[in-house]
Protein backbone atom coordinates (compact mmCIF):
# COMPACT_ATOMS: atom_id res chain seq x y z
CA UNK A 1 0.00 0.00 0.00
CA UNK A 2 3.20 2.45 0.49
CA UNK A 3 3.68 2.16 -3.36
CA UNK A 4 -0.18 3.86 -3.99
CA UNK A 5 -0.20 6.30 -1.14
CA UNK A 6 3.41 7.43 -2.91
CA UNK A 7 1.57 7.84 -6.09
CA UNK A 8 -0.97 10.03 -4.22
CA UNK A 9 1.53 11.92 -2.45
CA UNK A 10 2.82 12.64 -5.84
CA UNK A 11 -0.62 14.39 -7.20
CA UNK A 12 -0.31 16.88 -4.47
CA UNK A 13 -0.17 20.56 -5.82
CA UNK A 14 3.68 22.43 -5.95
CA UNK A 15 1.70 25.55 -5.73
CA UNK A 16 0.70 24.77 -1.96
CA UNK A 17 3.73 23.47 -0.69
CA UNK A 18 1.67 23.24 3.02
CA UNK A 19 -0.13 20.12 1.68
CA UNK A 20 3.39 17.94 1.83
CA UNK A 21 3.81 19.11 5.45
CA UNK A 22 0.42 18.29 6.51
CA UNK A 23 0.92 15.11 4.69
CA UNK A 24 4.08 14.23 6.75
CA UNK A 25 2.45 14.54 9.97
CA UNK A 26 -0.60 12.53 9.49
CA UNK A 27 1.54 9.35 10.58
CA UNK A 28 5.28 7.87 10.55
CA UNK A 29 4.76 6.12 6.89
CA UNK A 30 3.56 8.89 5.40
CA UNK A 31 6.40 11.03 7.24
CA UNK A 32 8.88 8.74 5.65
CA UNK A 33 7.67 8.85 2.26
CA UNK A 34 7.55 12.70 2.06
CA UNK A 35 10.82 13.20 3.71
CA UNK A 36 12.48 10.45 1.95
CA UNK A 37 14.63 11.40 -1.70
CA UNK A 38 12.15 9.03 -3.77
CA UNK A 39 9.24 11.16 -3.57
CA UNK A 40 10.83 14.17 -4.04
CA UNK A 41 12.67 13.21 -6.75
CA UNK A 42 9.62 11.97 -8.28
CA UNK A 43 7.33 14.94 -7.55
CA UNK A 44 9.70 17.18 -9.59
CA UNK A 45 9.33 14.95 -12.51
CA UNK A 46 5.91 14.48 -12.13
CA UNK A 47 5.27 18.55 -12.29
CA UNK A 48 7.68 19.84 -14.69
CA UNK A 49 6.71 23.84 -13.69
CA UNK A 50 7.48 25.78 -11.39
CA UNK A 51 4.50 27.34 -9.55
CA UNK A 52 3.81 31.03 -8.58
CA UNK A 53 4.49 31.01 -5.44
CA UNK A 54 4.08 35.07 -4.93
CA UNK A 55 3.99 38.09 -6.69
CA UNK A 56 6.27 41.25 -6.41
CA UNK A 57 4.97 44.39 -7.34
CA UNK A 58 6.23 47.70 -7.93
CA UNK A 59 4.78 51.10 -8.60
CA UNK A 60 5.86 54.47 -7.70
CA UNK A 61 4.59 57.30 -4.75
CA UNK A 62 5.86 59.97 -2.96
CA UNK A 63 7.56 58.83 -0.14
CA UNK A 64 8.47 62.00 1.88
CA UNK A 65 9.74 65.81 1.35
CA UNK A 66 7.39 65.21 -1.86
CA UNK A 67 9.85 63.28 -3.79
CA UNK A 68 8.89 60.33 -5.98
CA UNK A 69 9.92 56.59 -4.69
CA UNK A 70 10.13 53.00 -5.52
CA UNK A 71 7.86 50.97 -3.80
CA UNK A 72 8.03 47.23 -3.94
CA UNK A 73 5.35 45.10 -2.36
CA UNK A 74 5.44 41.00 -1.99
CA UNK A 75 2.19 39.44 -2.67
CA UNK A 76 2.51 36.09 -1.40
CA UNK A 77 0.05 33.21 -3.27
CA UNK A 78 0.98 30.31 -1.10
CA UNK A 79 2.99 29.23 1.88
CA UNK A 80 6.40 28.57 1.94
CA UNK A 81 9.58 29.55 4.09
CA UNK A 82 9.51 33.05 3.90
CA UNK A 83 6.46 34.18 2.17
CA UNK A 84 5.36 36.43 4.26
CA UNK A 85 3.59 39.94 2.78
CA UNK A 86 6.10 42.82 3.32
CA UNK A 87 7.00 45.98 1.58
CA UNK A 88 10.30 47.85 0.90
CA UNK A 89 9.91 52.23 0.31
CA UNK A 90 13.06 53.20 -1.94
CA UNK A 91 13.30 49.67 -3.72
CA UNK A 92 12.11 48.18 -6.83
CA UNK A 93 11.77 44.79 -7.75
CA UNK A 94 13.84 45.17 -11.88
CA UNK A 95 13.51 41.04 -12.77
CA UNK A 96 12.23 37.78 -10.92
CA UNK A 97 13.69 34.25 -12.72
CA UNK A 98 14.81 30.90 -11.68
CA UNK A 99 13.89 31.55 -7.96
CA UNK A 100 15.89 34.42 -7.50
CA UNK A 101 14.88 38.51 -7.22
CA UNK A 102 16.80 41.22 -8.76
CA UNK A 103 16.15 44.46 -6.83
CA UNK A 104 17.51 47.66 -7.40
CA UNK A 105 17.63 50.41 -4.32
CA UNK A 106 17.69 53.98 -4.37
CA UNK A 107 20.01 56.62 -3.28
CA UNK A 108 20.01 60.21 -2.08
CA UNK A 109 22.36 62.04 -4.42
CA UNK A 110 24.35 64.63 -3.26
CA UNK A 111 22.36 67.33 -4.80
CA UNK A 112 19.30 65.95 -3.14
CA UNK A 113 17.69 64.14 -5.74
CA UNK A 114 16.85 60.27 -5.49
CA UNK A 115 19.03 58.06 -7.91
CA UNK A 116 19.71 54.67 -8.34
CA UNK A 117 21.35 52.47 -6.14
CA UNK A 118 22.79 49.26 -5.72
CA UNK A 119 21.59 46.03 -7.15
CA UNK A 120 20.97 42.93 -4.77
CA UNK A 121 20.10 39.81 -5.57
CA UNK A 122 17.29 37.70 -3.55
CA UNK A 123 16.25 34.65 -2.56
CA UNK A 124 13.08 34.98 -0.70
CA UNK A 125 12.95 30.79 -0.16
CA UNK A 126 16.37 31.05 2.23
CA UNK A 127 15.98 35.09 2.69
CA UNK A 128 19.73 35.41 1.63
CA UNK A 129 20.68 38.58 -0.06
CA UNK A 130 23.88 39.67 -2.28
CA UNK A 131 24.59 43.34 -2.73
CA UNK A 132 26.53 43.35 -5.90
CA UNK A 133 29.40 45.02 -6.51
CA UNK A 134 28.84 48.90 -7.04
CA UNK A 135 28.12 49.49 -11.24
CA UNK A 136 27.75 52.49 -12.49
CA UNK A 137 24.97 52.70 -14.53
CA UNK A 138 23.46 55.48 -16.48
CA UNK A 139 19.79 56.41 -16.62
CA UNK A 140 18.51 54.04 -19.37
CA UNK A 141 19.12 50.18 -18.36
CA UNK A 142 17.73 47.21 -17.49
CA UNK A 143 18.89 43.74 -16.10
CA UNK A 144 18.46 40.26 -15.41
CA UNK A 145 19.12 37.25 -13.21
CA UNK A 146 19.40 33.81 -14.28
CA UNK A 147 20.66 30.82 -13.38
CA UNK A 148 24.82 30.32 -14.32
CA UNK A 149 23.78 27.00 -15.90
CA UNK A 150 21.09 28.12 -18.38
CA UNK A 151 23.51 28.73 -21.31
CA UNK A 152 24.52 24.91 -21.24
CA UNK A 153 21.42 23.66 -20.73
CA UNK A 154 22.11 21.19 -18.08
CA UNK A 155 19.68 22.46 -15.45
CA UNK A 156 16.11 21.93 -15.62
CA UNK A 157 15.42 25.59 -13.26
CA UNK A 158 12.53 23.52 -11.02
CA UNK A 159 14.61 24.84 -7.85
CA UNK A 160 17.87 25.80 -8.55
CA UNK A 161 17.47 29.14 -6.56
CA UNK A 162 20.67 27.90 -4.32
CA UNK A 163 22.93 27.66 -7.63
CA UNK A 164 25.38 29.94 -8.84
CA UNK A 165 23.44 33.07 -10.74
CA UNK A 166 24.11 35.40 -13.28
CA UNK A 167 23.07 39.21 -13.71
CA UNK A 168 22.93 40.81 -17.52
CA UNK A 169 22.91 44.80 -17.30
CA UNK A 170 22.19 46.29 -20.81
CA UNK A 171 23.34 50.14 -20.06
CA UNK A 172 22.48 53.19 -22.54
CA UNK A 173 25.69 55.41 -22.02
CA UNK A 174 25.39 59.06 -22.92
CA UNK A 175 26.15 58.21 -26.40
CA UNK A 176 23.17 56.06 -27.26
CA UNK A 177 25.70 52.88 -27.35
CA UNK A 178 24.26 49.91 -25.52
CA UNK A 179 26.96 47.84 -23.59
CA UNK A 180 26.60 45.01 -22.12
CA UNK A 181 28.05 43.89 -18.12
CA UNK A 182 27.43 40.76 -16.48
CA UNK A 183 27.70 39.65 -12.58
CA UNK A 184 28.70 36.06 -11.52
CA UNK A 185 28.31 34.68 -8.85
CA UNK A 186 30.84 32.77 -8.71
CA UNK A 187 33.88 34.85 -9.13
CA UNK A 188 31.83 38.05 -7.42
CA UNK A 189 32.71 40.71 -9.84
CA UNK A 190 31.26 41.99 -12.81
CA UNK A 191 32.44 41.35 -16.53
CA UNK A 192 32.22 42.67 -19.62
CA UNK A 193 31.60 46.38 -20.90
CA UNK A 194 32.50 46.57 -23.91
CA UNK A 195 30.16 48.44 -26.47
CA UNK A 196 27.98 46.03 -28.52
CA UNK A 197 25.11 47.69 -30.35
CA UNK A 198 26.30 51.13 -31.66
CA UNK A 199 23.46 53.47 -31.01
CA UNK A 200 20.44 51.35 -31.51
CA UNK A 201 17.11 54.01 -32.54
CA UNK A 202 15.96 53.84 -28.11
CA UNK A 203 17.54 53.21 -25.57
CA UNK A 204 17.14 50.54 -22.94
CA UNK A 205 14.63 50.53 -20.10
CA UNK A 206 14.30 49.27 -16.43
CA UNK A 207 10.44 49.89 -17.02
CA UNK A 208 9.58 46.60 -18.68
CA UNK A 209 10.80 43.07 -17.13
CA UNK A 210 13.17 41.18 -19.60
CA UNK A 211 11.83 37.75 -20.63
CA UNK A 212 14.10 34.49 -21.17
CA UNK A 213 13.21 32.74 -24.80
CA UNK A 214 15.22 29.91 -26.35
CA UNK A 215 18.97 31.02 -25.11
CA UNK A 216 18.17 34.63 -25.41
CA UNK A 217 17.34 37.05 -23.09
CA UNK A 218 14.97 39.95 -24.75
CA UNK A 219 14.49 43.77 -22.93
CA UNK A 220 12.23 45.95 -24.60
CA UNK A 221 13.51 49.11 -25.34
CA UNK A 222 12.32 52.79 -24.95
CA UNK A 223 8.94 53.88 -26.65
CA UNK A 224 8.00 50.22 -27.24
CA UNK A 225 8.99 50.01 -30.49
CA UNK A 226 11.89 47.69 -30.88
CA UNK A 227 13.74 45.09 -28.67
CA UNK A 228 17.04 44.21 -28.09
CA UNK A 229 17.93 40.07 -28.02
CA UNK A 230 21.28 38.72 -25.94
CA UNK A 231 21.96 35.51 -27.02
CA UNK A 232 23.50 33.79 -23.97
CA UNK A 233 24.88 31.04 -25.77
CA UNK A 234 26.96 33.26 -28.91
CA UNK A 235 27.17 36.65 -26.56
CA UNK A 236 25.68 37.92 -29.64
CA UNK A 237 23.43 41.71 -29.29
CA UNK A 238 21.09 42.45 -32.07
CA UNK A 239 17.87 44.79 -32.02
CA UNK A 240 14.51 43.38 -33.64
CA UNK A 241 12.17 45.92 -34.68
CA UNK A 242 10.17 44.74 -36.78
CA UNK A 243 7.54 44.44 -34.47
CA UNK A 244 3.74 44.28 -36.19
CA UNK A 245 2.35 48.04 -37.19
CA UNK A 246 -0.64 47.51 -34.67
CA UNK A 247 -2.15 50.42 -33.37
CA UNK A 248 -1.23 49.52 -29.78
CA UNK A 249 2.18 48.94 -28.70
CA UNK A 250 3.71 45.93 -26.93
CA UNK A 251 2.68 45.96 -23.00
CA UNK A 252 4.55 43.19 -21.79
CA UNK A 253 7.24 40.61 -23.26
CA UNK A 254 5.92 37.23 -23.30
CA UNK A 255 7.20 33.94 -24.23
CA UNK A 256 5.31 30.61 -25.69
CA UNK A 257 5.54 26.92 -24.35
CA UNK A 258 8.21 25.98 -27.37
CA UNK A 259 10.06 28.79 -26.16
CA UNK A 260 9.56 31.44 -29.23
CA UNK A 261 9.12 35.19 -28.33
CA UNK A 262 6.06 36.95 -28.03
CA UNK A 263 3.84 40.44 -26.45
CA UNK A 264 0.67 40.63 -25.02
CA UNK A 265 -1.36 44.36 -25.08
CA UNK A 266 -4.61 45.67 -24.41
CA UNK A 267 -6.71 47.70 -26.46
CA UNK A 268 -10.30 48.53 -25.71
CA UNK A 269 -10.45 45.87 -22.82
CA UNK A 270 -9.37 42.96 -25.44
CA UNK A 271 -6.59 40.88 -24.47
CA UNK A 272 -3.68 40.55 -27.71
CA UNK A 273 -1.22 37.99 -27.70
CA UNK A 274 1.45 37.84 -30.60
CA UNK A 275 3.84 35.74 -30.89
CA UNK A 276 7.04 35.28 -33.63
CA UNK A 277 6.18 33.24 -36.49
CA UNK A 278 8.54 30.11 -36.94
CA UNK A 279 10.51 29.47 -39.95
CA UNK A 280 13.28 31.47 -41.72
CA UNK A 281 11.33 34.24 -42.76
CA UNK A 282 10.40 35.51 -39.49
CA UNK A 283 8.23 37.61 -38.59
CA UNK A 284 4.77 37.97 -36.22
CA UNK A 285 1.25 36.79 -35.71
CA UNK A 286 -1.64 37.00 -33.92
CA UNK A 287 -2.07 33.98 -31.78
CA UNK A 288 -4.68 34.96 -29.02
CA UNK A 289 -7.34 37.86 -28.79
CA UNK A 290 -9.60 37.36 -25.47
CA UNK A 291 -12.46 39.67 -24.71
CA UNK A 292 -11.51 41.25 -21.14
CA UNK A 293 -14.81 42.57 -20.50
CA UNK A 294 -16.40 39.34 -20.30
CA UNK A 295 -13.64 38.27 -17.49
CA UNK A 296 -13.54 41.41 -15.57
CA UNK A 297 -15.68 43.58 -13.99
CA UNK A 298 -13.81 47.07 -14.96
CA UNK A 299 -11.82 48.16 -17.84
CA UNK A 300 -8.91 47.02 -18.44
CA UNK A 301 -5.91 49.56 -19.12
CA UNK A 302 -2.99 47.75 -20.28
CA UNK A 303 -1.10 44.26 -19.62
CA UNK A 304 1.38 44.66 -16.25
CA UNK A 305 2.67 40.96 -16.12
CA UNK A 306 3.25 37.81 -17.56
CA UNK A 307 4.04 34.30 -15.82
CA UNK A 308 6.07 32.66 -17.95
CA UNK A 309 5.25 28.89 -18.53
CA UNK A 310 2.14 28.78 -16.82
CA UNK A 311 -0.12 31.06 -19.03
CA UNK A 312 -1.11 33.89 -16.87
CA UNK A 313 -0.90 37.52 -17.72
CA UNK A 314 -1.58 40.41 -14.96
CA UNK A 315 -3.30 43.41 -16.09
CA UNK A 316 -3.52 46.47 -14.58
CA UNK A 317 -7.44 48.09 -14.47
CA UNK A 318 -8.23 51.38 -12.13
CA UNK A 319 -9.51 48.68 -9.22
CA UNK A 320 -6.37 47.04 -8.63
CA UNK A 321 -4.16 43.90 -10.86
CA UNK A 322 -5.97 40.79 -12.01
CA UNK A 323 -4.34 37.75 -12.94
CA UNK A 324 -5.81 36.36 -15.82
CA UNK A 325 -5.55 32.26 -16.73
CA UNK A 326 -5.39 31.83 -20.36
CA UNK A 327 -6.16 28.44 -20.22
CA UNK A 328 -9.19 28.45 -17.72
CA UNK A 329 -10.43 32.36 -18.63
CA UNK A 330 -10.39 32.84 -14.80
CA UNK A 331 -10.03 35.92 -13.33
CA UNK A 332 -9.17 37.37 -9.49
CA UNK A 333 -8.02 40.23 -8.29
CA UNK A 334 -4.52 40.32 -6.74
CA UNK A 335 -3.31 43.28 -5.91
CA UNK A 336 -4.46 46.70 -5.28
CA UNK A 337 -1.46 49.47 -6.06
CA UNK A 338 -0.74 52.06 -3.95
CA UNK A 339 0.21 54.27 -6.67
CA UNK A 340 1.65 55.08 -9.85
CA UNK A 341 3.28 53.10 -12.97
CA UNK A 342 2.41 49.60 -11.39
CA UNK A 343 4.14 46.77 -12.89
CA UNK A 344 4.20 42.91 -11.52
CA UNK A 345 6.76 39.89 -11.63
CA UNK A 346 5.65 36.73 -10.40
CA UNK A 347 8.02 35.19 -8.10
CA UNK A 348 7.93 31.53 -9.23
CA UNK A 349 9.67 28.31 -8.56
CA UNK A 350 9.57 25.18 -7.02
CA UNK A 351 9.63 24.35 -3.44
CA UNK A 352 9.95 20.75 -1.39
CA UNK A 353 9.78 21.33 2.25
CA UNK A 354 13.26 20.11 3.93
CA UNK A 355 11.92 17.17 6.34
CA UNK A 356 13.74 14.62 8.73
CA UNK A 357 16.56 17.14 10.07
CA UNK A 358 17.54 17.38 6.48
CA UNK A 359 17.28 20.13 3.79
CA UNK A 360 19.20 18.41 0.56
CA UNK A 361 17.21 16.09 -0.23
CA UNK A 362 18.96 12.95 0.83
CA UNK A 363 17.09 9.88 2.20
CA UNK A 364 17.10 10.32 6.59
CA UNK A 365 17.78 6.86 8.19
CA UNK A 366 15.33 4.91 9.84
CA UNK A 367 13.76 6.71 13.00
CA UNK A 368 16.00 10.06 12.45
CA UNK A 369 12.96 12.31 12.94
CA UNK A 370 12.97 10.87 16.98
CA UNK A 371 16.36 12.08 16.79
CA UNK B 1 -18.80 -27.62 -34.88
CA UNK B 2 -16.68 -24.38 -35.27
CA UNK B 3 -16.41 -24.81 -38.65
CA UNK B 4 -19.75 -23.83 -39.11
CA UNK B 5 -18.65 -20.23 -38.11
CA UNK B 6 -18.15 -17.70 -40.26
CA UNK B 7 -14.53 -16.24 -40.34
CA UNK B 8 -15.48 -12.76 -39.32
CA UNK B 9 -17.61 -14.93 -36.64
CA UNK B 10 -14.15 -16.27 -35.64
CA UNK B 11 -12.39 -12.97 -35.76
CA UNK B 12 -14.71 -11.74 -33.43
CA UNK B 13 -14.86 -14.65 -31.07
CA UNK B 14 -10.63 -14.60 -31.24
CA UNK B 15 -10.82 -11.15 -29.94
CA UNK B 16 -12.71 -11.80 -27.14
CA UNK B 17 -11.54 -12.25 -23.57
CA UNK B 18 -13.02 -13.73 -20.40
CA UNK B 19 -11.54 -11.87 -17.22
CA UNK B 20 -12.31 -13.99 -14.11
CA UNK B 21 -13.05 -12.07 -10.79
CA UNK B 22 -11.59 -13.51 -7.48
CA UNK B 23 -15.66 -14.45 -6.57
CA UNK B 24 -15.20 -16.90 -9.67
CA UNK B 25 -17.72 -14.27 -11.73
CA UNK B 26 -16.51 -14.47 -16.14
CA UNK B 27 -16.95 -11.29 -17.78
CA UNK B 28 -16.75 -11.25 -21.54
CA UNK B 29 -14.62 -7.94 -23.37
CA UNK B 30 -12.41 -7.15 -26.44
CA UNK B 31 -9.25 -7.70 -26.66
CA UNK B 32 -9.14 -3.48 -27.50
CA UNK B 33 -11.06 -2.98 -23.78
CA UNK B 34 -8.81 -5.78 -21.90
CA UNK B 35 -5.84 -4.39 -23.25
CA UNK B 36 -6.16 -1.06 -21.59
CA UNK B 37 -4.27 -3.20 -18.55
CA UNK B 38 -0.66 -3.43 -19.42
CA UNK B 39 -1.08 -6.80 -16.94
CA UNK B 40 -3.43 -8.30 -19.33
CA UNK B 41 -1.69 -6.90 -22.61
CA UNK B 42 1.36 -9.05 -21.66
CA UNK B 43 -0.59 -12.40 -20.58
CA UNK B 44 -2.18 -12.08 -24.29
CA UNK B 45 1.06 -11.25 -25.80
CA UNK B 46 2.61 -14.36 -24.28
CA UNK B 47 -0.69 -16.82 -25.20
CA UNK B 48 -1.57 -17.10 -21.54
CA UNK B 49 -5.39 -16.53 -21.76
CA UNK B 50 -7.24 -19.60 -22.87
CA UNK B 51 -9.58 -20.56 -20.87
CA UNK B 52 -9.98 -17.15 -19.07
CA UNK B 53 -7.76 -14.78 -17.03
CA UNK B 54 -8.21 -15.20 -13.62
CA UNK B 55 -8.22 -12.00 -11.66
CA UNK B 56 -7.52 -13.38 -8.27
CA UNK B 57 -7.07 -9.53 -6.83
CA UNK B 58 -10.40 -8.14 -7.40
CA UNK B 59 -13.94 -8.57 -6.93
CA UNK B 60 -16.82 -8.63 -9.32
CA UNK B 61 -18.02 -5.76 -8.16
CA UNK B 62 -14.56 -3.83 -8.46
CA UNK B 63 -14.27 -5.71 -11.85
CA UNK B 64 -17.32 -4.64 -13.58
CA UNK B 65 -16.62 -0.98 -12.99
CA UNK B 66 -12.85 -1.13 -14.05
CA UNK B 67 -13.91 -2.77 -17.24
CA UNK B 68 -17.30 -0.34 -17.73
CA UNK B 69 -14.10 2.53 -17.27
CA UNK B 70 -12.04 0.58 -19.57
CA UNK B 71 -15.11 0.38 -22.52
CA UNK B 72 -14.90 3.80 -22.12
CA UNK B 73 -11.61 4.60 -22.66
CA UNK B 74 -11.03 2.13 -25.87
CA UNK B 75 -14.18 3.46 -27.30
CA UNK B 76 -12.94 6.98 -26.95
CA UNK B 77 -9.76 5.81 -28.00
CA UNK B 78 -10.67 3.98 -31.25
CA UNK B 79 -13.06 7.01 -32.15
CA UNK B 80 -9.90 9.40 -32.29
CA UNK B 81 -7.98 7.36 -34.44
CA UNK B 82 -10.99 6.49 -36.68
CA UNK B 83 -12.01 10.21 -37.21
CA UNK B 84 -8.47 11.69 -37.82
CA UNK B 85 -8.17 10.13 -41.32
CA UNK B 86 -11.89 10.95 -42.53
CA UNK B 87 -12.02 14.87 -40.80
CA UNK B 88 -10.25 17.95 -41.77
CA UNK B 89 -8.16 19.67 -39.20
CA UNK B 90 -11.19 22.15 -38.14
CA UNK B 91 -13.28 19.01 -37.71
CA UNK B 92 -11.05 16.62 -36.18
CA UNK B 93 -10.36 19.33 -33.52
CA UNK B 94 -14.04 19.78 -32.68
CA UNK B 95 -14.68 15.91 -32.59
CA UNK B 96 -11.27 15.53 -30.75
CA UNK B 97 -12.65 18.49 -27.90
CA UNK B 98 -16.53 16.95 -27.60
CA UNK B 99 -14.59 13.47 -27.34
CA UNK B 100 -12.63 14.84 -24.36
CA UNK B 101 -15.18 17.03 -22.62
CA UNK B 102 -17.58 13.64 -23.02
CA UNK B 103 -14.42 11.46 -21.20
CA UNK B 104 -14.38 14.31 -19.15
CA UNK B 105 -17.52 13.84 -17.46
CA UNK B 106 -17.55 10.18 -17.68
CA UNK B 107 -14.95 10.53 -15.71
CA UNK B 108 -16.13 12.68 -12.92
CA UNK B 109 -19.37 10.55 -12.69
CA UNK B 110 -16.82 7.33 -12.00
CA UNK B 111 -15.71 8.71 -9.71
CA UNK B 112 -18.93 9.57 -7.40
CA UNK B 113 -18.10 6.45 -5.21
CA UNK B 114 -17.57 5.84 -1.33
CA UNK B 115 -14.24 5.61 -0.16
CA UNK B 116 -13.72 1.98 0.11
CA UNK B 117 -14.32 1.61 -3.36
CA UNK B 118 -11.92 4.48 -4.40
CA UNK B 119 -9.64 2.54 -2.73
CA UNK B 120 -10.14 -0.55 -4.14
CA UNK B 121 -9.91 0.89 -7.49
CA UNK B 122 -7.05 2.16 -7.07
CA UNK B 123 -5.94 -1.53 -6.23
CA UNK B 124 -7.38 -2.58 -9.09
CA UNK B 125 -5.69 0.02 -11.38
CA UNK B 126 -2.35 -0.76 -9.86
CA UNK B 127 -2.26 -4.28 -10.45
CA UNK B 128 -4.02 -4.47 -13.79
CA UNK B 129 -1.58 -1.73 -14.54
CA UNK B 130 -3.76 0.56 -15.94
CA UNK B 131 -2.36 4.04 -16.04
CA UNK B 132 -5.43 6.21 -16.86
CA UNK B 133 -7.44 4.51 -14.03
CA UNK B 134 -4.35 4.86 -11.59
CA UNK B 135 -4.08 8.85 -12.25
CA UNK B 136 -7.87 9.47 -12.29
CA UNK B 137 -8.40 7.50 -8.58
CA UNK B 138 -5.18 8.43 -7.05
CA UNK B 139 -5.80 12.33 -8.03
CA UNK B 140 -9.09 11.80 -6.66
CA UNK B 141 -7.63 11.11 -3.79
CA UNK B 142 -5.27 13.90 -3.49
CA UNK B 143 -7.25 16.17 -4.18
CA UNK B 144 -9.52 14.87 -1.28
CA UNK B 145 -6.87 16.22 1.37
CA UNK B 146 -5.78 19.27 -0.71
CA UNK B 147 -6.32 21.68 2.48
CA UNK B 148 -7.47 19.40 5.48
CA UNK B 149 -5.10 19.10 8.19
CA UNK B 150 -3.42 15.70 10.06
CA UNK B 151 -6.18 15.03 12.01
CA UNK B 152 -8.81 15.56 9.18
CA UNK B 153 -6.91 13.00 6.66
CA UNK B 154 -6.82 10.64 9.64
CA UNK B 155 -10.24 10.60 10.17
CA UNK B 156 -11.12 10.71 6.70
CA UNK B 157 -8.97 7.33 5.77
CA UNK B 158 -8.82 5.94 9.07
CA UNK B 159 -5.16 5.90 9.69
CA UNK B 160 -3.71 5.72 13.04
CA UNK B 161 -1.23 8.33 13.98
CA UNK B 162 2.10 6.29 15.33
CA UNK B 163 4.13 9.36 15.45
CA UNK B 164 5.26 10.45 19.54
CA UNK B 165 4.51 13.61 19.90
CA UNK B 166 8.06 14.50 20.16
CA UNK B 167 8.40 13.79 16.41
CA UNK B 168 5.35 15.57 15.25
CA UNK B 169 6.86 19.14 17.86
CA UNK B 170 10.08 18.58 15.53
CA UNK B 171 8.12 17.91 12.07
CA UNK B 172 6.28 21.45 13.42
CA UNK B 173 9.45 23.15 14.09
CA UNK B 174 11.13 22.00 10.97
CA UNK B 175 8.23 23.46 8.81
CA UNK B 176 7.21 26.13 11.25
CA UNK B 177 6.88 28.19 7.85
CA UNK B 178 3.58 26.05 7.30
CA UNK B 179 1.48 27.00 10.26
CA UNK B 180 2.46 30.61 10.42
Amino acid sequence: MGELVEEILLRLPPSDPTSLVRAALVCKPWFRLVSGRRLRRRFRERHRRAPVLGLLCNSRRELCHCDEGDVFRFVPYARFPGGRAFHHNYRRAIDARHGRVLLRGMLWLDDGQLGPGEFTVWNPITGEERTLPPLPCYEDWNAAVLCAAHATGACDHLDCHRGPFLVVVVDTELTGDIVVHIYSSEARSWSGGQTVVPRPNKPASWLWPSVLAGNSLYFMLRRRRSILKYDLGTLEISVIDDLPRTSCRPDVLTTTEDGRLGFATVSKSRLYLWTTKDGPAGGWAQSRVVDLQKLLPVDAHSVVGFADGVGTVFVGTNSGVYSVDLKSQQARNVYEPEGDGCNVLPYMTFYYPALGGDCTGEEPSAGASSA
Amino acid sequence: MASAGSGDEKAAAAAMITLISSDNEKFEVTEATATLSQTIRHMIEDGCTDGGVPLPNVTSKILARVIEYCKKHATAAAGEEGSSSSFSDAAFLEVDRAFLEELEEFDDAFLEVDRATLFDLILAANYLDIKGLLNLTCQKVADSVKGKTPEQIREMYNIVNDLTPEEEAEIRRETQWAFE
